[in-house]
């Protein structure tokens, strides 16, 4: 059933080659080729019926670093009638426009209210990326992140085991608190940033933590200080990443020869 | 075999009456379980080096979530191990002679070809890009029909003609209905279902496995009572007679799982591959519509089902109709490790519900 199902889309896929037309130039601009010149061409997929050519429409356009793509993109990624990855893909394009950082903010601090949580994730990983400190958006940020305003922000310890949380998604979490660490200006985020290295999720600690120590010299606070403050930090987490001797040996050895070997032909 | 020897040396030669044992069912699926297990044991490292030899090896396939180069070049088709254990453990303690048998060792030859084919085309191709799907479905829904005509013709049926297209639910004493030849519609989709739910989960480090040898437990139990008539008629199923040797090919998956887990437990010294998934899921599958207990898999296999679900949720319908995802990632498994639970967490919790699962499951045979 799954597969018949597979062959009906697969099928209309194939009737229509508008998609594979934008794959194509997809892939082509990732093999190098510029596009500035095909920008009507890239346009003109933007108003496409089918939201997966729309959605690599939206991926070329960020990769193509053209920032005449801004509003448009900033458009995609506020108009709730759009798929959920088609503003989850121009939320993420729009970190290849960091020089148009003023008209697109408002709009990422606006897709922070998106319903699908990838498109808030995203939306914040991108403000993490292209803003600097700034107090009107750090006071924003932390209304998205707290139910409480931050004029009681030193009240929250009291409160925190209630779940105090307005982003409940610990991904958008984490990447808010990044973007705070973009953004601070004041000891609010400080407090909040400290609150955060006791969140249940560790992504979100470790966000925290490096949030801190990006923000610390805008704020004024010293690596001695903060490593007073972060003395009680919880360092265990569920996971880990394997590692297998023999291959840490290898890659070790591997490093310090530009010879390639037979093992390596093998296993790529 | 051994059975048919045994049995003939209790028969006719007195003083070797204590020979008897070996035709007790629980007696010889305990054998089959031992046997299988030590075959495992015995025959993983050859086959391991035989296939690292081969250079066999699983291909690196990156999900976004984990550190997958860390296992690339793991040797894959492991599920040769525990063909080959299940298959020598039965023909040593099954009885040859029975009609669910051959049905049985039907579907290890005809998923275990399949599966091998799938892992060779990988290995050959050297991608991920196996046996082609609409292959795959066609013989999986071309085991299924020779499964309903073993099962449902009059003439060939292990079973009462009648009694094999009702329709039983778990916990429920009477079936809801006489499906007729439509019943063989519910055999294709469980052979299906049953043997892709357990490829989807084949995707961490013990995963599959246990889950499969839990269920296989869970189908010994029921195969023996359904095929005692005693124990079937006291917890009220239907008398299948014969179908108690189901439980000796159960104790023979029961025992090369748990072998296979020898080598298979974190951090994998060999992968199950397509050939120990489907074809675990096929013999499951057609152990499920042998007894009757289809719908026993949906508990039973809950971890499966959920795995399969959310495939089919994420990857046929919420994104190329909703174009958004409802998972973090799929299969379910990978939600959890987007999550940031490591893979050690995430499979022990898995094997942990499965156990659960089993229980529920078993709570059928009495709550009717």
């Amino acid at each position: 059933m799954n597969a018949l199902l597979r062959r009906i889309l697969s099928r209309n896929a194939a009737h229509n080659r508008d998609l594979y037309d934008i794959e194509k130039l997809h892939r082509d601009l990732k093999k190098g080729l510029s596009i500035h010149d095909l920008e009507s061409t890239i346009r003109r997929y933007f108003d496409h019926p089918r939201w997966e050519v729309r959605n690599t429409a939206v991926k070329v356009a960020g990769d193509s670093g053209s920032a005449a793509f801004a509003p448009a993109l900033c458009r995609f990624m506020t108009d709730r009638k759009q798929k959920g990855f088609v503003r989850r893909n121009a939320a993420t394009a729009l970190r290849s426009f960091r020089g148009s950082r003023a008209e697109i903010l408002p709009e990422l601090m606006n897709a922070l209210g998106d319903s699908y949580w990838e498109v808030r994730a995203q939306a914040a990983l991108t403000i993490a990326e292209i803003a600097e400190p700034d107090a009107a958006l750090e006071g924003e940020l932390i209304r998205r992140l707290f139910r409480t305003s931050p004029s009681i922000i030193h009240h929250l310890p009291y409160f925190f085991p209630l779940r105090v949380y307005r982003e409940r998604d610990f991904e958008v979490r984490a990447a808010l608190t990044r973007a705070l660490g973009a953004v601070a200006t004041s000891s609010a985020t400080l407090h909040v940033l400290e609150l955060l290295t006791g969140d249940s999720y560790w992504q979100v600690r470790e966000a925290a933590i490096e949030s801190l120590f990006r923000s610390a010299p805008v704020l004024g606070v010293s690596t001695m200080d903060l490593l007073q403050i972060l003395q009680d930090l919880d360092l265990t987490c569920p996971d880990f990443r394997p590692k297998f001797p023999i291959r840490e040996t290898w890659n070790r050895l591997k490093g310090t020869s530009a010879i390639t070997t037979d093992a390596d032909n093998r296993t790529h | 075999m051994l059975y048919t020897l045994f049995d003939y040396l209790y028969s006719h030669i007195h003083s070797l009456s204590f020979m008897r044992l070996f035709t007790y069912i629980t007696f010889r699926a305990i054998l089959a379980a031992i046997t299988a297990f030590l075959l495992s044991l015995l025959f993983g490292p050859p086959i391991i080096r035989m296939l690292k030899k081969r250079r066999i090896k699983d291909i690196a396939w990156n999900y976004g979530v984990v550190d997958v180069q860390a296992k690339d070049g793991t040797p894959t088709m492991g599920g040769l191990l525990i063909l080959f254990s299940i298959g020598v453990a039965s023909l040593l303690w099954c009885d040859l002679s029975n009609r669910f048998v051959h049905i049985l060792f039907g579907a290890f030859v005809w998923f275990g070809g399949m599966g091998a084919l799938d892992d060779y085309l990988k290995s050959h191709r050297n991608s991920k890009e196996g046996l082609k799907e609409h292959y795959k479905y066609a013989l999986q829904l071309g085991f299924g029909v020779i499964l309903s005509i073993l099962y449902l013709h009059p003439s060939l049926t292990p079973v009462d003609p009648n009694f094999a297209t009702e329709l039983h639910l778990p916990f429920l004493k009477t079936p809801i209905a006489n499906l007729g030849m439509y019943y063989s519609l519910l055999i294709l989709f469980t052979i299906t279902a049953i043997s892709n739910s357990v490829n989807l989960a084949d995707g961490l480090d013990g995963l599959a496995i246990v889950p499969s040898f839990l269920i296989a437990g869970v189908y010994a139990i029921f195969a023996y009572v359904i095929g005692n008539i005693l124990l079937s008629s006291h917890f009220l199923f239907r008398y299948l007679p014969g179908s108690g040797e189901i439980a000796v090919f159960c104790g023979s998956i029961f025992g090369a799982g748990i072998g296979f887990l020898w080598f298979n437990a974190y951090p994998a010294l060999i992968f199950m591959g397509d050939i120990g998934s489907l074809s675990l899921g096929g013999m499951l599958g057609t152990i499920a519509v042998l007894i009757k207990q289809e719908f026993l898999f949906i508990i039973a296999g809950g971890i499966f089902v959920a795995e399969a679900a959310s495939v089919l949720i994420q990857k046929y319908i919420y994104i190329p109709f909703v174009g958004r995802r409802l998972f973090y990632r799929t299969p379910l498994h990978h939600t959890f490790q987007h999550r940031g639970y490591a893979e050690t967490k995430v499979v022990i919790r898995f094997w942990i519900v499965s156990a659960i699962f089993a229980l529920i499951s078993l709570a059928a045979l009495k709550i009717r």
